[in-house]
């Protein structure tokens, strides 16, 4: 892992109702630099941004508990916080037909390996980058 | 052995581990984190359910932190059946009022803890918890 000091200071939100999974990927992205924040639902994400943290980027499932799912939240944060980045993830056949419109690189399929997810990440930041700079 | 490599693992002893179970999300995030800055590894669950799978997950947890309210919930009589059955695990118990004669959870190496709490004081009551093992 190469980490620079950008990445180290960019902040996750992993929300993930499956434990198994969202102890891995959180653990993983921690060393490789990342400050992960653990949510289950997507009253989570909002909590945080009320508590007035600052976050780059959401990784989060199709499938949720509660009100809101993983396509709904993804939607409300292009919506209103479009500074911040979105991975979806899904287990679901069909999630990436679904997730067309608020994804464009598609949802990361499960299983997927924690480094896909730091791919996917770092792919993102510079796009992010690029765009600014233009 | 490789010298270097052993020199290495002795200047950094494997970070103990600690099992936080709140359902609540600001409690369980700023719990985690703070632990997390001040050296511990943590896993973080949001039921009696989770912190189960994390244990057959993970045979390293060296403590838990948890939450009686979370606890007391769905999977609650269960989980601490399978503490009591399977492990001799350290366990402080965040309560709403912490009452010594209490024999809800009859853990041996419990320690209470009454919300709102300090986590410098969590913290100094974990490493407490961990030296007496």
């Amino acid at each position: 892992m190469n980490i620079t000091t950008s990445e180290a200071q960019r902040c996750l939100l992993v929300v993930e109702p499956d434990i198994l999974i969202r102890m891995v990927v959180a653990q993983y992205l921690r060393e490789c630099g990342y400050t992960v924040i653990e949510g289950v639902q997507a009253a989570d994400f909002h909590t945080l941004i009320e508590s007035g943290r600052q976050l780059d980027i959401v990784l989060v499932d199709v499938n949720l508990s509660g009100d809101v799912n993983g396509f709904e939240l993804s939607h409300a944060i292009r919506q209103t916080h479009s500074h911040i980045d979105v991975i979806l993830t899904s287990g679901v056949a069909g999630a990436a037909e679904q997730a067309h419109d608020l994804c464009e690189d598609g949802p990361i399929r499960k299983p997927y390996h924690p480094k896909d997810v730091e791919s996917r990440i770092r792919m993102l930041v510079e796009r992010r980058r690029s765009s600014q700079r233009k | 052995m490789d010298p270097l490599v052993n020199e290495e693992s002795k200047a950094k002893p494997r970070r103990k581990v600690i099992l936080i179970v709140d359902e609540d999300f600001l409690s369980r995030w700023g719990a985690a984190e703070y632990l997390r800055e001040t050296g511990f590894e943590v896993i973080e669950a949001v039921s009696a359910e989770e912190a189960m799978a994390a244990f057959r997950a993970n045979s390293a947890i060296d403590a838990i932190f948890c939450d009686d309210h979370t606890i007391s919930g769905a999977g609650g009589k269960e989980f601490y059946a399978w503490l009591e059955k399977h492990l001799n695990l350290p366990v402080l118990l965040a309560q709403e009022a912490v009452d010594e004669g209490d024999t809800l959870v009859p853990l041996s190496t419990r320690a209470n803890v009454a919300k709102p709490y300090a986590m410098s004081d969590v913290e100094q009551r974990l490493h407490t918890l961990l030296a007496a093992r």
